[in-house]
């Protein structure tokens, strides 16, 4: 295969140099942690030699007269030692020198992505396969490679650069916008500072709690954090005067298409109730949202949502006009419908897989969305090695929304171990006291 | 170590619960150990390449115009105003977008300096007379107004729905006078939209005034509209 020197952003990708601000951007997170601090040269070592294998990874946001693209770079991103909060704002200086950051802080390693590299799956993949090289490089351990680490002495795939949405776009282009959704809010933190609370629990007894209420953890998840916002907007919102609760759920295309490619292959779907139609419980908010769930994401229906993007994409009027106007317009159709029908993110990584050597070094390795441009919390799950982490950030002061999720958990028998980065650096303590 | 009121298990040495943020009791006296460092990010400079791009079409621009003016009559002619406009749109547009940290405070003055001569070249050029009645003190007053705005939102840590409520009650004013220059210089009839103007930028700016004023209202508008 010839070196490839660029990439055309995926049909998911292109949205997000467009929404980028001057104190918001979209990235996320995926990160390691070892039984043993982290050696910073020999992480440099792995992140060059990772290199070749994940030429869509290393990469700097370019601007092209009509679309921004993805340029290789020649040298790799130094790593770092992790800041006070993690997603720290990524300008576009340092876009321009490389779209993905590499930090560690004592026992862990975090790989930060700008969103229009890859998405969670993609993410996490390049995340075991460093954490494989550096254990390799470090003790020496031989890894049966596999599809979720990566053998880097590999030449990359076609399909694992391949751009999955236009390969499966339907034939018809279907979207559906509802009313929209009720907004969250919160007093913004001064600066850029986001608050993390991470829930720990034991994913055999998540998943069996789960399931007695009829539902896959997400479903549950998401029922459970429907409950508690439909209960926030009651004690906000006069009664008939609520807005439509949905929470924005990730679906992972790969498997609905067999596609295997390490870019963007990512749709969400909102999924919700209208409170107005009356109470619901717990059991009938996890009913809706699997039954929902069940319906929409579907191969036909998602083929469908990928071409209106897709057609969007193509149009021939809309690829003549200059990328600054094109974004001005894409910032407006964001504002004003990409955020505005869920309320917040539950972005379920599901079970993440490691080969036995690897297994016996991490302990834990855990996955971060950072909050949306216009609403404050978002929440993101993975699961490994018998342990499911819930971490939820936020920007904003307060802390209700997670107090009440996480108590309504605990409340329906998880039991669960709550960490937070506010007992961290005394700068980041001062930050969210001073906030509250 | 759990929290009495969440039922949350807490890292050992947690002082107070994440959560709820109710006080732990920690008797042995341990400190928990931190997820994250102290370390906070560097505020780095970030330049957009946007304002070299504009620099460049800027001039190009300039020299293009100049070219097909000298071409087809041997002189700059109407060439003049447009690199006049030019030189201003750098000034306000451009200029700024290459510091570090453009501190309005300064360039708001610039801007107004390099609008009036502007204004006063067009006058000039044209042969008008409106320059010293009209455009000089409507320049003049905007350029006053819209710097001591940037530097009471700069300088004061506090009060900016005051401020704005102000500014928009003085411009309210303004827009009155607006009308009178005009009326004075080009002879058009007095209060004919001023008013409405007047009228709406006083709402308007009392309500941010009372936002400003009152804490629990202002702490409702910063939470609903995510300030």
């Amino acid at each position: 295969m010839k070196k490839i020197r660029w990439f055309r952003l995926d049909t998911a990708a292109l949205i997000f140099p467009a929404i980028k601000g001057n104190n918001w951007n979209n990235l996320f997170r995926v990160s390691a942690t070892l039984k043993e601090e982290v050696d910073p040269s020999v992480l440099q070592t792995a992140v060059i030699n990772l290199m070749p294998r994940f030429p869509s990874f290393y990469v700097k946001l370019r601007k092209g007269l009509f679309w921004n693209y993805l340029q290789n770079i020649d040298s790799p991103p130094a790593v770092r030692e992790d800041y006070a909060y993690p997603l720290v704002f990524m300008g576009s200086a340092e876009m321009r020198t490389c779209c993905l950051r590499v930090l560690y802080y004592k026992n862990r390693i975090a790989a930060e992505f700008f969103h229009s590299v890859s998405d969670g799956t993609g993410g996490s993949i390049y995340l075991r396969t460093l954490v494989g090289e550096y254990l390799r490089l470090r003790h020496g351990i031989t890894i049966e490679y596999n599809d979720s680490v990566l053998d880097p002495g590999d030449k990359p795939k076609v399909y694992e650069l391949e751009d999955s949405f236009s390969k499966n776009a339907g034939k018809i282009a279907g979207r559906e916008l509802g009313r929209k959704a009720y907004r969250l809010s919160g007093i913004r933190e001064k600066g850029d500072f986001k608050h993390l609370i991470t829930a720990v629990t034991d994913s055999g007894i998540l998943h069996a709690k789960a399931r007695e209420h009829g539902g896959t953890v997400t479903a549950f998840l998401a029922g459970v954090m429907l409950q508690t916002i439909i209960e926030i907007q009651s004690e906000e919102v006069p009664e008939g005067k609520e807005k439509p609760v949905r929470i924005t759920i990730p679906v992972n295309m790969r498997r609905l298409f067999g596609s295997r490619t390490l870019r963007n292959f990512v749709l969400t779907l909102n999924l919700g109730v209208d409170p107005r139609t009356g109470p619901y419980t717990l059991d009938e908010l996890i009913g809706n949202i699997t039954n929902q769930l069940a319906l929409k994401a579907t191969k036909q229906n998602m083929a469908a949502e990928i071409a209106s993007n897709v057609g969007l994409q193509k149009n021939l009027f809309i690829r003549a006009v200059p990328i600054d106007i094109k974004h001005i317009f894409m910032k407006m159709g964001y504002s004003s419908y990409g955020e505005q029908l869920g309320c917040i993110n539950i972005s379920n990584l599901g079970v993440v897989e490691c080969p036995d050597p690897l297994k016996d070094y991490i302990d834990r390795i855990e996955f971060i969305i950072g909050p949306q441009q216009t609403y404050p919390n978002n929440c993101s799950v993975s699961t490994f090695n018998g342990k499911t982490f819930i971490n939820m950030i936020r920007n904003t002061g307060g802390s209700d929304l997670e107090r009440r999720f996480l108590t309504k958990l605990v409340e329906l028998g998880i039991p669960l171990s709550v960490e937070s980065n506010d007992i961290g650096g005394s700068e980041s303590q001062c930050t969210a006291s001073s906030a509250e | 170590m759990y929290c009495v009121k969440c039922g949350v298990k807490l890292q050992e040495g947690t002082e107070k619960c994440p959560l709820c943020g109710t006080p732990v009791w920690n008797p042995d006296g341990l400190s928990a150990e931190s997820t994250y460092s102290s370390r906070m990010p560097d505020k780095t400079f970030d330049r957009d390449p946007f304002a070299a791009f504009l620099t460049v079409l800027t001039v190009l621009a300039a020299v293009a115009v100049s070219a097909v003016c000298l071409v087809l009559y041997g002189r700059l002619e109407w060439g003049s105003i447009v690199l006049a406009a030019l030189l201003l749109f750098f000034v306000i547009a451009v200029l700024p977008f290459w510091f570090r940290d453009p501190n309005p405070v300064i360039f708001l003055p610039i801007d107004t300096v390099a609008l009036e001569l502007f204004l006063l070249f067009l006058c000039l050029r044209t042969g008008g007379h409106w320059f010293m009645s009209f455009a000089f003190p409507c320049a003049g007053i905007m350029g006053i107004i819209g710097t001591a705005t940037a530097a009471l939102l700069k300088y004061l840590r506090k009060g900016r729905y005051i401020v704005i409520g102000g500014l928009q009650i003085i411009l309210g004013a303004f827009c009155i006078l607006l009308e009178f220059f005009q009326h004075i210089t080009f002879d058009t009839a007095m209060f004919r939209w001023s008013l409405f103007a007047t009228i709406a930028l006083f709402v308007s700016g009392t309500f941010l005034i009372c936002v400003g004023l009152f804490r629990p209202l202002r702490e409702f508008v910063n939470r609903v509209f995510y300030i």
